[in-house]
């Protein structure tokens, strides 16, 4: 960024005009990508997008014509046909020697730190900075990956115990959190966490501050639902994008079928302008 | 059937035992027939037959195990993923049935009408890919399909694939299928194809060739019509498998991180319904409607082509 003078985007907006800059200026380099099932959770959840928002017990509000969904796609099909965001997954084969030293950002979750960068960007050159905004309101962003424990309603008497003990350790304790790449969600566990990231030499900034802010910006308007809505995302959108259509296009195809999943688990569905 | 009507004549005369009584010669036969098919009929009552009964209980009957009439067919028929899932593997099926018939078939009087000795290569050779098992295919295929990887990138390259997304397409998937069933499948069937040619007596190909059949003539008027029976075998297996698909579509998903929907066959959605909507009574009507349309069409087949009479 500081060898080609630009400065890091705060905003969504901003960042869509530097991407434009990037396609003119610096062709081949890209500021993000649109190839992998859960790109709505990068996406369409930080644009607080209502497709996936239960609003009450087994009623969801799926709503593809929401403004806060057509902005976010409006704002990514110039680029993606600039060039500036790649429609390539970015765990395909040749991602890494692709774009070996030419992503100059990228949207996305904690996670690709560990698990995608290294091999793919240098050590030391790689800095995090604040979820975007959309300019007014505050700002938010979404997660991706992460999930539910549950224990099944057969479990009794003594395994029960046992069973709670497993599900606490897994989703607090340090010796579970710590060797994943991704983000803790349990509190008490993230400085360790980060400290740990912060100790590998991939980045070259502090992280922490910028983790931790996010991890609260995280937007309550996408739950937990019975179906994959990335898995629709994939099969719906990024088939789409693939086939040469655009984001804002797929959009409808998207919302139908999210509602007809929901229907099929007996969720009514609601479209609230 | 035929290897016990041909073994008939070669019986050695040697027992006056064996000529004066020929029922007890047919008994012992049939208890060492039975004998034989006894290690099969166990297994096929194992895992065949009990759990098709099991699957046909649970289609009837709801998850508490109440008898709920059609009410899981009518469900399951009515979901929104039911009828694209039997239209994407249709039009796999047609695909790759009629190369079948039309290749393998092909091949196999092609084979037959060349020397033997060189046959014997070529049957090697078609029937090598076959040797590899279902998934181990799939995952040679998933490298050949994707643009960055494979070694015919310039012939992906031609149609515009840059990427395994673009390979993968919705559009391009029954053939794409279709094209791995042939390569694994389509070499056993040509050689089990050209034992069935091989069984046709000489006297008969000689005939029609001093009658001035050539070589076209003899395959389309001569051969084809006394393998019918066996192509009609070839075509109830290859259907059976074929409306079962679940490896080929269920890996090329996984591996292109979810690109394709997760219930594109009729057996992926039965899967999905077991193992993501815990609901095996859904899972088990689905089942219940491949096994009925699988013994339907073999009906439809055997009874046309009167399949199993021995003349």
């Amino acid at each position: 960024m500081t060898q080609f003078g630009y400065t890091v985007p705060t905003t969504w907006q901003g960042w869509q005009t530097l991407g434009e800059e990037v396609a003119t200026q610096h062709p081949g380099y890209i500021v993000g990508s649109v190839g992998d099932n859960w790109d709505d959770d990068i996406y369409l959840w930080p644009s607080e997008c209502h497709v996936d928002d239960v609003v009450k017990t087994d009623t969801i509000d799926i709503n593809a014509a929401d403004p806060n969904c057509t902005r976010a796609t409006a704002l990514i099909d110039p680029l993606i046909k600039d060039g500036a965001v790649t429609t390539d997954s970015v765990f395909s084969s040749t991602f890494g020697t692709t774009y070996n030293n030419k992503i100059l950002m990228m949207v996305g979750p904690a996670w690709y730190g560990q698990y995608l960068f290294p091999g793919i960007v240098t050590k030391g050159d790689l800095a995090v900075a604040d979820p975007l905004s959309w300019g007014s309101g505050a700002t938010v962003t979404g997660e991706v990956g992460g999930g539910l424990w549950f224990m099944s309603s057969h479990v009794t008497g003594a395994a029960k115990t046992l069973t709670a003990s497993i599900l606490t350790w897994l989703s607090t304790s340090y010796g579970s959190q710590g060797i994943s790449p991704g983000y803790p969600a349990y509190v008490a566990d993230e400085t360790p966490w980060i400290a740990g990231q912060q100790a590998s030499g991939l980045y070259s900034n502090q992280i922490a501050p910028v983790f931790a802010k996010a991890a609260t910006e995280v937007w309550s308007g996408w739950s937990p639902v019975p179906w994959s809505t990335d898995s629709v995302f994939g099969s719906t959108v990024v088939t789409g994008l693939n086939s040469g259509s655009t984001m804002s296009s797929q959009l409808a195809g998207f919302a139908s079928q999210l509602a007809d999943f929901a229907q099929s688990d007996g969720y009514t569905v609601v479209t609230t302008p | 059937m035929k290897s016990v009507e041909s073994s008939e004549p070669s019986t050695p005369l040697v027992s006056t035992d064996s000529l004066s009584s020929p029922l007890r010669r047919k008994r012992k036969k049939g208890v060492a027939g039975y004998a034989v098919v006894s290690g099969y009929f166990v297994l096929l009552i194992l895992f065949g037959v009990a759990p098709a009964i099991y699957a046909i209980t649970l289609a009837f009957t709801a998850s508490g195990g109440h008898f709920t009439g059609l009410t899981n067919f009518i469900k399951t028929g009515e979901d929104f993923r039911f009828l694209p899932a039997f239209e994407n593997v249709g039009k796999y099926l047609f695909i790759w049935l009629a190369s079948l018939v039309v290749i393998v078939l092909g091949l196999a009087l092609m084979l037959h009408s060349i020397a033997r000795r060189v046959s014997a290569a070529f049957r090697f050779i078609f029937y090598l890919p076959g040797a590899l098992a279902g998934a181990a295919s799939v995952l040679v295929w998933l490298f050949m399909l994707d643009p960055t990887v494979s070694p015919w990138r310039l012939f992906l390259g031609i149609f515009g694939f840059k990427n395994l997304g673009q390979t993968i397409l919705p559009g391009h998937l029954p053939l794409i299928f279709a094209i791995i069933a042939f390569w694994a499948g389509a070499g056993g069937w040509i050689v089990v194809t050209y034992g069935a040619l091989n069984n046709i007596p000489n006297e008969l190909i000689e005939a029609a060739q001093l009658d001035g059949a050539g070589a076209i003539q003899t395959a389309l008027r001569i051969k084809l019509p006394l393998i019918k029976k066996w192509i009609v075998f070839m075509l109830i297996l290859a259907f059976a498998a074929g409306t079962q698909l679940f490896v080929e579509p269920q890996l090329v998903g996984e591996a292109s991180l979810g690109l394709i929907s997760p219930t594109w066959s009729p057996n992926e959605l039965a899967y999905y319904f077991a193992f993501q909507d815990n609901n095996f009574n859904y899972a088990a009507a689905i089942s219940v409607d491949l096994l009925v349309i699988g013994l339907l069409c073999a009906a439809v087949l055997v009874f046309r082509t009167k399949l199993f009479e021995v003349e």
